[in-house]
């Protein structure tokens, strides 16, 4: 390599290191949630989802009230209308409006949707939690957490929705009923995975300092093993609402669910499923749509917030 | 003089979400023929992806060779197109991996796996090529061969598996081995049976090794020349007994400060440098150790320092060894106990 | 061999479970589930399945003769007619209902092996994002909407296929694929993320560094081991292809075990109900057991039995 050009005779004399320290450019410390949400951001798969989600969610609080149909006012002589400025989506052969439908179907889909996801999560981490942490400690401990994991694992060997079809065809038929039987043998995924987790995390040097200084139990769990699974929590949340949302609509197509008068996209499906071949497609089209663009953004928001999580990631 | 393998001002980025990590910064050295040459540096400076370099094997689309040349008998790598790597790779090139544990397909028979490079590139039959496979295992000293042929990587030790990839690297015999680390992961002992059996086949074949390591002591067991890297740089490069006994570069100091003696019984305590490498993101504009060194000079932080060359083989960067640099020989030999 | 008893009897406590939740939840309907259907029953068909439950036994007693005839596969009769129980609906629906299953299955393990693999080799490219697109838009669109516009078009519009109904093979084209579309997203996503995972694996640079071409690196290296995960996910999309025929049965108008079911379900129909839902559940945790010992099979790691050699 050549000599520099210039003189630079004079600098062969011992630096001040100080101000090399000091005119380092120290890259700016990131906590973890703003990585995330910045890598999250970056993802345009996942903010795509996530506006989505947001203007879904808007619109089945607002939809229902920016028409002045009520969503299952009947209107014989309105029957089967194509679209127009009176009905945006058009009406069903009983005359009712579907735009005002199709949003009061969406907020029987995603309430079902996220009580049950969220009463699996609890009951979820609950066992998941408890297995977790009682496992290696001591005989109790290890029975506490074998049992819990057998009949986690008989549940999971059970077909899913035909449990939940079983419940539905015992019980009435209603919103609660649904939330009750998807929620059932839901939460054992979550158990699954958060047991899993807990038992990496039980390891890690912050917990068992905090074991050592005589913590609780519980301060533990929800102190330290908790907030260090919240990701995984909420990635496996992004996954569960639109599944039971899933089940609902499968379900009230099934004629399992909600029951009419009242709106929901499976009951809506169900009921046009014969006209579309007459040309009404508007009557299925639009709760299909709904169904799968809610799912479409839970699925994208939760894939990009999978891989921000993953520390693999750049 | 043509060497077998020459790299000549290599340079690599990685293009991430967060900016350019450039890896190599220009990066020379080579190796001759039948010689060992050891690259040494600390972890993340550069020897892996240098490597894959050679190999034709920096992740792409991240990875990319910016500049500079690898002259492999003559030819540039990095001009090379995917199928005319393939035929350097496994017949003229072997690699042998860090990890042991990791680097064999845990769901395929040891010896298929081994069986498997002598097919492709030397077009044996299957049967042929199981043969030389156990002759393979026999001579990288895996005793009952024949049926450890037919069991899988899990079945092996560590220092067996490390056995079984160098087996892989042999295969074909190819001028050159680059081997990454390949005792890091293992016991002291086995370190050892590994390194003495690499010695033993390249006397045997004449074989040439690029040994990869950050353990200065395995380079004095098997090497006959070294290039000491740091941040993407080589900062020093000579024989063994050049860089032993008189090197020329602080880091190599720092280094060999920090090697255990073998000879004292007692096990002294190494003196690891302190700091960390520069961010490679920004790299400084002047000499990448400025920060960590003991001797900075404004010179050091202003302008990467030069090649120094001391003999045909012994070369240095650092501004050290400009004739204009203060004579505080003193200094220096202190910092050098 | 140890692990095997214990799988065995795992998969028998499960079927158990399953069994008597069925007989709780049947005698937990207020009144006679048999009889308060609205419809009013002739007067045999009630008196048959009194004798069938043998309703006037005390509850043990009921459950016992129950059990004695699940373990002689005597799955129940039905309400809707004398003559035809849950045994003969099975046996009439069991050829299409398989045929369906089979066929989409298979496309959909072919097709989204496929597409995961192409996705993974081309890990944040074009191809990439296309095999995503497509695997989260086959997640996101239900069968039961997929199906009616398949008929629409293919059927209806263009009149390149039946439109439903049963008769020939090319009958179960359309409702082959609205079933296989869910399972190819997932196995795609599947395959995709475990390829990606075993392609950064060391044994691949091994692989690589012998010369061998990308295709022989990805199906003799790559492959087995990326579907080794993928293997226990087969029971859970083994379900979600019986729960599909549910639907798709019921829109193409296939006389499949689904269309049963469904039709039991809409006719309130309990004792079929019941039975066709222990006989899923039964094939499900069967097919689930076989997959555990395929696993096995498939991966030299794990063991079956302790001293074998393989
Ligand atoms: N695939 C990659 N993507 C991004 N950065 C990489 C990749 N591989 C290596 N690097 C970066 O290149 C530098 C040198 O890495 P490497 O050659 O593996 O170091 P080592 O000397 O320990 O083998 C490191 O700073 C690392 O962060
Ligand atoms: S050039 Fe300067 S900073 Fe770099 S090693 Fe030499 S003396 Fe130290
Ligand atoms: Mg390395």
């Amino acid at each position: 390599m050549s000599q520099p050009q210039i003189n630079i005779d004079h600098l062969f004399r011992p630096a001040d290191k100080e101000s090399l320290h000091s005119d380092k450019i120290a890259r700016p410390y990131e906590s973890y949630g703003k990585e995330v949400i910045r890598k999250v951001v970056k993802n345009k798969m996942a903010v795509f989802g996530f506006v989505l989600l947001v203007v879904i969610i808007l619109l089945s609080i607002f939809g229902p009230h920016m028409v002045s149909h009520t969503p299952s006012k009947q209107n014989l002589t309105q029957g089967n209308l194509p679209l127009s400025s009176e009905h945006w989506f058009g009406t069903d052969d009983l005359g009712r409006d579907v735009w005002a439908r199709t949003w009061a179907g969406a907020r029987i889909s995603l309430v079902i949707g996220f009580a049950a996801a969220i009463i699996d999560l609890i009951i979820g981490v609950f066992v998941g939690g408890v297995s977790g942490y009682m496992a290696g400690r001591g005989k109790t401990g290890d029975r506490i957490d074998n049992l819990l994991m057998r009949i986690v694992e008989v549940l999971f060997g059970i077909p899913y929705l035909l449990v939940v079809i079983l419940l539905m065809v015992m019980m009435k038929p209603g919103i609660t009923t649904m939330i009750i039987a998807l929620s059932i043998t839901g939460w054992v995924g979550m158990a699954r995975i958060v047991r899993g987790q807990i038992l990496q995390l039980k390891q890690q040097e912050f917990v068992l300092a905090a074991e050592k200084l005589g913590t609780s139990h519980a301060k533990i769990i929800i102190r330290h093993l908790l907030p260090n699974m919240m990701g995984i929590i909420i990635v496996n949340l992004t996954f569960t609402i639109p599944s039971a949302i899933f089940a609902e609509s499968f379900l009230s197509f099934l004629g399992l669910g909600v029951q009419a008068p009242t709106a929901s996209w499976g009951t809506m499906a169900n009921d046009s499923l014969g006209v579309i071949l007459s040309g009404q497609w508007w009557r299925l089209f639009f709760p299909g749509l709904m169904i799968s663009l809610t799912m479409f953004a839970f699925n994208a928001f939760g894939d990009g917030l999978q891989d921000a999580l993953d520390p693999k990631s750049k | 003089m043509s060497h077998l393998l020459e790299v000549d001002d290599l340079k690599v980025s990685f293009h991430v979400s967060s900016g350019e990590i450039q890896a190599l910064r220009g990066v020379s050295f080579h190796v001759n023929s039948g010689e060992t040459l050891a690259v040494v540096g600390e972890s993340g400076c550069g020897k892996s992806v240098t490597a894959q370099a050679i190999m034709g094997m920096i992740p792409s689309p991240q990875g990319r060779v910016k500049e500079g040349r690898i002259l492999f008998k003559g030819q540039d790598l990095t001009k090379f197109n995917k199928k005319q790597f393939r035929s350097v790779r496994g017949s003229e090139i072997g690699m042998v991996f860090q990890d042991p544990m990791t680097s064999l397909n845990p769901t395929m028979k040891v010896g298929s796996q081994i069986d498997e490079v002598l097919v492709k590139n030397q077009k044996l039959s299957k049967k042929e090529a199981k043969q030389k496979t156990i002759e393979l295992l026999k001579l990288v000293g895996i005793s009952d061969a024949s049926s450890r042929y037919s069991q899988y990587p899990h079945e092996f030790s560590g220092g067996m598996r490390q056995r079984v990839v160098i087996a892989i690297a042999l295969a074909c015999n190819p001028e050159l081995i680059i081997a990454d680390e390949p005792t890091t992961a293992l016991d002291v002992t086995i370190q050892a049976q590994i390194l003495e059996l690499l010695k033993k086949l390249q006397k045997e074949r004449n074989t040439s090794i690029m040994l990869i390591t950050h353990d200065l002591g395995v380079v004095a067991e098997v090497a006959d020349r070294v290039a000491i890297m740091y941040a993407g740089v080589v900062v020093e490069s000579g024989r063994v007994e050049e860089i032993f006994e008189n090197p020329k570069h602080p880091y190599t100091w720092g280094l060999l400060n920090s090697v255990p003696k073998l000879e004292s019984s007692e096990k002294e305590r190494l003196i690891p440098i302190e700091g960390s490498p520069p961010d490679l993101f920004a790299p400084p504009k002047g000499c990448p150790f400025a920060e960590r060194c003991p001797f900075t000079m404004e010179v050091c932080l202003e302008h990467m320092p030069g090649k120094e060359v001391f003999s045909e083989n012994h070369q240095a960067r650092c501004w050290l060894n400009d004739p204009r640099a203060p004579k505080n020989e003193e200094l220096i030999a202190a910092g050098r106990e | 061999m140890s692990y095997l008893i214990k799988r065995l009897f795992t998969m028998f406590v499960t079927l158990w479970i399953i069994v008597t939740l069925t007989f709780v939840i049947m005698h937990m309907i207020p009144g006679d589930p048999f009889a308060t259907d609205a419809k009013s029953l002739p007067e045999e068909i009630v008196q048959n399945m009194r004798e069938k439950y043998n309703l006037d036994k005390p509850l043990p007693t009921q459950y016992f003769l129950y059990l004695k005839d699940l373990v002689q596969l005597d799955l129940g009769p039905s309400i809707q007619s004398k003559s035809r129980d849950v045994n003969s609906l099975i046996a009439d629906g069991f050829g299409l209902s398989a045929l369906l299953g089979i066929q989409s299955l298979l496309i959909a393990i072919v097709v989204g092996i496929g597409l995961g693999v192409i996705a993974a080799l081309n890990h944040n490219r074009l191809l990439d994002y296309v095999s995503m697109f497509i695997a989260i838009i086959g997640i996101s669109v239900p069968s039961f909407i997929l199906a009616p516009l398949l008929i629409k078009y293919f059927a209806v519009e263009w009149g390149l296929l039946p439109v439903a109904a049963w008769g020939t093979w090319s009958h179960s084209i359309l409702p082959t694929i609205a079933l296989a579309v869910s399972p190819i997203a997932i196995i795609t996503r599947f395959v995709r993320a475990s390829m990606i995972e075993i392609l950064n694996q060391n044994f691949i640079k091994t692989a690589e560094a012998k010369g061998l071409h990308t295709w022989e690196i990805v199906i003799k290296h790559g492959l087995r081991n990326a579907l080794i995960p993928v293997i226990s996910f087969i029971g859970p999309l083994f379900a979600a292809v019986i729960t599909g025929t549910f639907v798709i049965e019921k829109i193409f108008a296939i006389p499949g075990i689904g269309k049963y079911f469904v039709d039991s379900i809409f006719n309130r129909d309990y004792p079929v109900i019941l039975g066709t839902t222990i006989f899923y559940s039964a094939i499900l945790i069967i097919t689930l057991f076989f997959i555990d010992l395929l696993y096995r099979v498939i991966d030299p790691r794990i063991k079956i039995a302790s001293g074998g050699d393989s």
